[in-house]
């Protein structure tokens, strides 16, 4: 990363404007073969818009965009591409019913006189999925088979297949468990080596800190600082980010549950991973369920909530016995917000109706009528309470995804219930949105709600939780009570 | 909590675009500002400018017919079985279900209400329940085998069209036509009230009660999630196969409704008797996505559909279009306005 040698891409006083919504003032960016840049700054504050402006996705409505110092005009994210600008999006756009050679190669596969080189596609397919690491996946499956996770790295693959000079990662980790997210940083590493120009997205700052030679923060818009390599520090970043007063602060640890009263009490609880789960959970606990993906986290979360059957032992929630269905869990006063927000909301609903769904029945006239000026009352004072910004009359996909977070857990507080479950509730929120959450999860259990949260990062439990228990194939391998450290997640879930 | 519900209303307002929290703009693809103007524009009112100009050229072709209030009436009774279906039709759509059977399920109503006077010497209101009582069954049957998950609602209400149609053949001795009805039969569709016929008063009801069951019941708003999310719906607590199971019993009332209007229109059940009003429904119902843009099944949408299509219907005959040329139309643009629709869905 010489920095005399010209720019591959580089930004002059950029605005782009959405109608009366400025969402970048004047930015100016640049970046050099083999550097890799990391982006950070809160939802909203202009990373996407940024990266589709050079990716030619959209046209800036001010400034200039340079590749190689030329002037360039993108029409199209196809004269970006030509001219070596790769974007992978933040949201998964394979088509799932065709193959994954299909996928990786679509719109230029081997070919000779119109008909496909099979065999040539299989071979390039399985060198590209090797480059990320999927060296056991079969190119001719469909893409519906893989794992969300195998799903990501291979829309990674297929930009890398490109062979781009610059690589545009919006958020690769944010879908992705922490282990899995992990497998992304030596790729990334030798993409660089080989000459390629790097801009990492990420809210996952301690990646950011292994991965970035040089930090490019963006605020309201604007750019906000940068930091070079050996400033890069947590506190550095999240300083840029939006201020001091956001980093959060770890829990006090409370030591009320020893005469608290027993809330779940589960003995051989198992599942079709999950076996011989002893849980005995309090009021008002916030209990962590760590462990490595595929060690069972999400289903024994599940297996509690009554929203998959269990195999084998008892569970008793409430005094009532174990859940057999959703609707018997929301009934006894229990919510479950699954992994990623597109399981949880209504789109075609307003935000306002989102997070009354939930106990639509209990706030009707004869249990029948929707009282809806009562329902509106309600959503705009929990939309307070969890402080969520946004149109309480316009649909939720309006919401940016942290807020959208905060409108489904509205949904169980309205109604509300005694023990709250939620696999990763914080996975693709920026850290504001996130410390918010916490923060909000923190008075929940304060005020002597049970709080249930499965969780692939050591570093959030420890930041949240009062006490972990750490899965390790199925079982649980450890019991961990605060203070305790990330070492001490990651030493168990490694253990055998 | 005047207070909070007064903070409450100010969460409304947009925020602006100074606010640190400004969500990020949704799709920001192209041009916006003008032309993304124009394009919100035409995806609201598309379909009813298209209503609109079907309804000139009619009007321009046939001004002595088409334009006389006599042709008004006669278009709002040929909408009303459609209106009354199509809103049944849309509490079943709404729920991510589909309903194939209603023809079918109209004639077994149809040939059951008819029987009770021509061979039981029943009078007009027992026939009326009778017929109302085999819809609701219908649906309920339709319903409670959909509620199982073991197969798509297309395929289980398919099916039962045949069924339905069967009986409804082997009840009335091989389809033949029974028309020995009483005069109080005809009557419930014959009078009107204030110059209006009753079939166009009952269709208005059944609509008003449509829209307020989805717009103002938790049944309604049930239906929505369902509709919406089905996943999400089971976990929020609704129970989706019960729920879905009533919107098919919704469905199969107005199939008894419809199968009293028409025998008493036309004084006798004939197997065709639903014969033409297949599609309609789901026209009506289709076109309502698209209705200012709703990008989902609505009653408001599906009532001013079943009037286009009742207009097409009529304006075809009024200009003297042979029936097998409606078909074709009427076929045709189903397929228009199901492109119209998912695109207004996708957007929305």
């Amino acid at each position: 990363m010489a920095t005399r040698e010209q720019p591959v891409v580089a930004l002059r006083d950029v605005e782009k404007a959405y109608g009366t919504v400025q969402a970048l003032r004047g930015v100016s960016f640049e970046i050099h073969a083999g550097e890799v840049i990391g982006m950070v700054g809160a939802n909203g504050a202009g990373k996407s818009t940024l990266n589709k402006v050079i990716s030619g996705q959209t046209a800036p409505t001010g400034g200039e965009l340079l590749v190689d110092g030329e002037p360039v005009n993108f029409a199209h994210p196809r004269e970006a591409l030509a001219a070596g600008i790769a974007l992978v999006p933040q949201e998964l756009s394979l088509i799932e019913d065709r193959s994954v050679a299909e996928n990786l190669f679509l719109g230029r596969m081997p070919k000779r006189l119109g008909f496909v080189l099979d065999g040539e596609l299989q071979a390039q397919s399985r060198a590209a999925l090797a480059r990320v690491g999927l060296d056991d996946i079969d190119p001719t499956v469909p893409a519906s088979e893989l794992t969300p996770v195998e799903q990501r790295l291979v829309t990674i693959a297929e930009a890398i297949s490109k062979q781009p000079r610059v690589l545009i990662l919006d958020e690769p980790s944010a879908a992705l468990p922490a282990e899995t997210a992990a497998r992304l940083e030596p790729i990334i590493r030798s993409l660089a080596a080989d000459g390629t120009a790097v801009i990492y997205v990420s809210h996952r700052l301690a990646e950011i800190q292994r991965l970035a030679h040089r930090v490019f923060a963006m605020r309201d818009g604007r750019h906000a600082g940068d930091l070079a390599r050996e400033e890069i520090t947590i506190d550095a970043m999240v300083q840029l980010v939006g201020g001091s007063a956001l980093r959060e602060e770890p829990r006090p640890v409370v030591k009320t549950r020893a005469d608290a009263p027993v809330v779940v009490r589960s003995r051989g609880l198992g599942g079709t991973l999950v076996h011989d789960a002893d849980l005995q959970l309090h009021r008002g606990e916030i209990i962590g369920i760590g462990g490595l993906q595929g060690s069972g986290r999400s289903e024994l979360l599940r297996l509690i909530g009554g929203i998959q059957g269990r195999s084998a032992g008892d569970v008793d929630v409430l005094g009532g016995g174990a859940l057999e269905t959703p609707h018997a869990a929301v009934r006894r006063g229990v919510g479950y917000v699954p992994e990623g927000r597109k399981a949880m909301t209504f789109p075609t609903m307003s935000v306002a109706a989102n997070s009354t769904i939930a106990l639509i029945t209990d706030i009707s006239r004869m249990r029948t009528f929707v009282d809806v000026g009562r329902e509106r009352e309600l959503a705009g004072g929990i939309a307070e309470r969890v402080r969520m910004v946004g149109d309480l009359d316009a649909p939720i996909t309006t919401l940016s995804g942290g807020n959208q977070q905060k409108a489904c857990i509205s949904r169980w507080l309205l109604k509300g219930v005694k023990l709250l479950l939620l696999d990763e509730p914080t996975v693709g929120i920026d850290v504001h949105a996130r410390a918010g959450i916490h923060q909000l999860l923190r008075e929940l259990a304060a005020e002597g709600t049970t709080i249930v949260v499965a969780c692939s990062e050591p570093e959030e439990l420890v930041l949240l939780c009062h006490r972990v228990f750490v899965m390790v194939e199925g079982g649980v391998a450890a019991e961990l009570e605060a203070p305790f450290n990330v070492e001490q997640v990651v030493a168990a879930s490694y253990a055998r | 909590m005047t207070d909070q519900a007064h903070k409450a209303t100010s969460l409304t307002e947009p925020a602006s675009p100074t606010s640190a929290n400004a969500p990020e703009p949704q799709r920001p693809d192209g041009a916006r500002t003008g032309m993304a103007f124009g394009r919100h524009w035409i995806q609201r009112y598309a379909t009813l400018v298209g209503f609109a100009i079907m309804v000139a050229a009619f009007w321009i072709a046939e001004p002595a017919v088409f334009g006389t209030l006599d042709n008004m009436r006669s278009i709002l009774e040929l909408a009303a079985p459609i209106l009354i279906l199509a809103a049944g039709l849309t509490v079943v759509l709404s729920n991510g279900e589909f309903d194939l059977s209603f023809p079918g399920l109209i004639g077994l109503s149809a040939v059951v209400g008819v029987q009770l006077m021509s061979d039981h010497g029943a009078n007009a209101a027992v026939a009326i329940v009778g017929a109302l009582a085999v819809g609701l069954a219908g649906g309920l049957v339709a319903g409670f085998l959909v509620s199982l998950q073991r197969a798509s609602s297309f395929i289980v209400t398919l099916a039962l069209q045949t069924v339905f149609t069967g009986i409804a053949l082997g009840l009335s001795g091989g389809g033949s036509t029974i028309a020995d009805v009483t005069e109080g039969y005809i009557s419930v569709t014959f009078n009107r009230v204030l110059g209006v016929p009753l079939p166009i008063v009952y269709a208005a009801v059944i609509v008003l009660a449509a829209f307020v069951l989805m717009r103002f019941t938790v049944f309604g708003r049930q239906t929505l999630a369902i509709g919406s999310n089905p996943g999400a719906a089971r976990l929020a607590g609704i129970r989706v196969g019960q729920t879905r199971m009533w919107g098919f019993v919704v469905m199969g009332l107005c199939a008894g409704i419809a199968a009293v209007i028409l025998s008493s229109q036309t004084g006798q059940f004939s197997p065709d008797l639903a014969g033409g009003l297949f599609i309609p429904p789901f026209v009506a119902a289709f076109f309502g996505i698209s209705v200012l843009a709703a990008g989902r099944f609505n009653v408001f949408g599906t009532t001013v559909g079943a009037l286009f299509v009742a207009t097409l219907q009529t304006g075809l005959t009024i200009v003297g279009a042979d029936s097998y040329l409606a078909n074709i139309v009427i076929g045709a643009v189903l397929i228009v306005i199901l492109f119209v629709a998912a695109q207004s869905r996708t957007q929305a």
